[in-house]
């Protein structure tokens, strides 16, 4: 979708200095893959500013990497409000998590807005077995901090499953 | 529990629905539609407290004291955006919240609209950075 995208920017970027965002028409690019979170959200403000500035702006998923490929194409991309970033969650643990990153996300991206703050929900099948849950956290002690199977820190917090071990 | 890493919440849901995975920690806007089909039961939230969306389920700090874990999402532009860009953009959004058809979007992913200015979310990202990386830190937490 990206390069298709680039040739249609071209003659709003010339006009550009005039009249700078009611002529934006750009992608806005959700780090993740489609059907998760970001994508969701993505597409669901991207509509919204399609009908508010009149330029349609395209959903450019670039997964992989935990985010961190959609966020450097972003860092990489021109300030020119035709690129935007859909900034969620694993953006925020890579910083840490990740030790040789090519960019400093606090530096590197400008906030624009934040709108949403989304609950994560724990659900499983209705073939899970509760009571293979650690010991733990059926008698409500506190979860071991290095207990591995509670990990929304990582950068898959958003993707990734626990599987019960057998 | 083992931990299984995807490489996207995506194919992480269809695994899950499918039932080779039992158990996943999502974010409510691709999950709640699956939830309210029957195909997923949600265990609990993450939200220190519980959520609109899924009243009748617990959050996890009932049990857990302390615990909270939200995501937060937001745009972001490249740095050196100019400051009539950025305003333009924070002017054209938050009108979302007050919209009838947006909000009643938000709610059904279980979603809290957090209208404000771009130094409200500069703010967020810093707080939340710091709070994650004392996470990491703290648990030791290494990349598979």
């Amino acid at each position: 979708m990206w390069p298709r995208a680039l040739p249609r920017c071209r003659p709003c970027r010339v006009s550009h200095a005039r009249n700078p965002i009611p002529r934006v028409r750009c992608a806005s690019s959700s780090a993740l893959r489609p059907q998760g979170a970001q994508d969701v959200l993505a597409r669901l403000i991207g509509q919204w500013l399609s009908e508010r500035l009149g330029q349609q702006f395209i959903v450019d998923n670039r997964p992989g990497g935990g985010g961190n490929i959609g966020a450097e194409a972003v860092v990489n991309a021109a300030a020119d409000g035709y690129t935007l970033l859909l900034v969620g969650p694993p953006n925020l643990i890579n910083a840490t998590l990740y030790e040789k990153l090519n960019f400093n996300f606090i530096r590197d991206i400008a906030p624009s807005q934040d709108w949403c703050a989304s609950h994560m929900s724990w659900k499983y099948t209705p073939r899970f077995q509760p009571e293979r849950f650690p010991s733990s956290y059926r008698t409500r002690k506190p979860i071991p901090a290095r207990s591995t199977w509670l990990l929304p820190a990582s950068a898959q917090a958003l993707t990734c499953p626990a599987s019960s071990s057998r | 529990m083992v931990h299984v890493p995807y490489r996207g919440e995506g194919p992480a849901l269809t695994d899950l629905i499918g039932g080779q995975v039992q158990a996943m920690f999502g974010a409510m806007p691709s999950s709640i539609p699956h939830v309210r089909s029957g195909k997923l039961r949600a265990l609990a939230v993450t939200t220190a407290v519980r959520s609109d969306a899924l009243p009748d389920v617990p959050a996890i700090g009932d049990f857990v004291p302390g615990y909270e874990s939200s995501g937060v999402f937001g745009l972001g532009a490249p740095k050196n955006t100019p400051q009539e860009i950025i305003d333009k953009l924070n002017n054209a959004i938050n009108p979302a919240f007050a919209d009838p058809r947006m909000k009643a979007r938000f709610a059904e992913f279980g979603g809290t609209a957090l209208p404000g200015r771009p130094s409200d979310f500069g703010k967020l990202i810093a707080d939340e950075t710091e709070k994650w990386g004392k996470v990491v830190r703290f648990a030791k937490i290494k990349l598979e």
